[in-house]
């Protein structure tokens, strides 16, 4: 009997397994196997990473494309919209009225898109006829000279320029009476186009007045209207 | 009591166990194929859809830019005429008005002084350069100009305040030979005499 207990732990050893050499060739195979399993898998994680990654990448590409095309329609729509509701508007504006002047006349009139010298050498003219004063040229006082009066150049009406507007300086040398002088910045004061008073040069208060004001003008270049960019919502 | 009773040999059994570790490897690296090829398909399909989606957004933005291009014009000049409306309406705004100012200032001028240049300043500073006969008159006019519609020349028109005050001589300079005596000076004006229009 105490043989057989000390059996007993021998029988739980798995029996060896045969080294013949069919079992030793699927021990080879099995390993040989699993190797090219596992190198496979690798592959195929860091191959499928590299195409998806690639993928995705131009996925969020054309995704933020078809957006900004989204964006784009919406504001092509809506200005579709807006130009149809401006079309009346605009029409009413360029329709010439009892003067034979439109609105927009008066507007590029007021503030024209370029300086605009020609016309305001004709309304200074059309000024100095109704104020009956003697107006004997237009000068622009260049930048460095700075007119004929002291700190003209310098001189500025204070308030700060709408961006986009430009200014220039012009001279006008005239002659009158003090009434008719008066009457001639009064003029230039009422005109449908801003004449800001800069300085003015004198030389006679007696008797015949002659005078040389500086006055700026202004202008502002016609607007911008082409495409714009904004960052996608 | 229950015997367990082993009637596979050794060698089969160990070749079921390699042949289930085979299984076991060949289906992790077919599930990571399987898994890899799904997603790349799908997102291949997504591509395709986006792709689609876009030319046709394309086509639609070039409709619409074709539409617009024919008001290209129109939506020009309204810019400009909004535009310029506005800065004329700024520009109007912050007009100076000087014809108050020399009427008033003309009016305070004496018989000794001869003003030859005025300048006004954003400021509503006025820079002034003239003649006198001497130092004295150069002083004196400064002083009227201080008093001018206080207690010189009070005018019915105005309120009884200063309206041309803080007179400083930036320079004041004689002629020996003529006795002239030349100066300039700044002041500033009461700035409702310069920014309102006068009453018509």
């Amino acid at each position: 009997m105490p043989e057989a207990k000390n059996n007993q732990p021998q029988n739980k050893k798995s029996a060896p397994v045969p080294q013949t050499d069919a079992s030793l060739g699927d021990d080879k195979a099995t390993r040989n196997f699993v190797f090219a399993m596992i190198a496979a898998t690798i592959v195929i994680v860091i191959a499928g990473g590299i195409v998806l990654y690639w993928l995705i990448g131009n996925y969020i590409k054309q995704s933020n494309k078809n957006k900004a095309q989204d964006q784009t329609i919406t504001l092509l729509e809506k200005k579709k919209q807006d130009i149809a509701a401006l079309k009346p508007n605009y029409d009413a504006i360029k329709a010439p009225g009892a003067n034979g002047k439109s609105q927009a006349d008066s507007i590029l009139n007021a503030m024209p898109i370029d300086e605009g010298f020609r016309q305001f050498v004709g309304m200074i003219e059309n000024m100095s006829q109704k104020a009956n004063v003697k107006v004997a040229s237009l000068s622009k006082p260049s930048a460095a000279a700075g007119g004929s009066a002291p700190a003209a150049g310098t001189a500025t009406t204070g308030a700060a320029l709408a961006s986009g507007v430009q200014s220039s300086q012009v001279s006008i040398p005239v002659e009158g009476s003090y009434d008719n002088v008066i009457a001639f910045l009064k003029e230039t004061e009422n005109s449908s186009r801003v004449m800001d008073f800069v300085s003015m040069s004198i030389s006679n208060i007696k008797g015949n007045v002659s005078v040389s004001p500086t006055f700026k003008i202004y202008w502002q270049a016609a607007a911008n209207i082409e495409p714009t960019t904004e960052d996608l919502k | 009591m229950n015997i367990q009773v082993n009637l596979l040999p050794e060698a089969r059994m160990h070749k079921l166990r390699n042949a289930s570790k085979k299984k076991t490897y060949a289906t992790i690296a077919g599930l990571a194929g399987g898994i890899a090829l799904a997603a790349i398909i799908v997102f291949l399909m997504l591509q395709g859809f986006l792709t689609a989606t876009y030319a046709a957004n394309n086509n639609k933005i070039n409709s619409l830019n074709k539409e617009l291009e024919s008001s290209k014009p129109m939506e020009q000049e309204a810019a400009t005429l909004q535009n310029n409306l506005a800065s004329f309406y700024q520009t109007n705004k912050n007009r100076t008005y000087v014809t108050r100012f020399f009427t008033n200032f003309f009016k305070m001028i004496p018989d000794f002084v001869k003003i030859d240049s005025v300048s006004i300043g954003g400021d509503n500073t006025v820079t002034i350069a003239g003649t006198t006969n001497s130092f004295a008159d150069v002083s004196r006019f400064a002083n009227l100009l201080e008093q001018y519609n206080l207690n010189y020349l009070p005018q019915p028109d105005l309120d009884r305040v200063a309206i041309f005050t803080d007179a400083n001589f930036t320079s004041v300079s004689k002629d020996t030979k003529t006795g002239k005596t030349t100066f300039s000076m700044t002041f500033k004006v009461d700035q409702d005499l310069l920014k309102k229009q006068a009453k018509k």
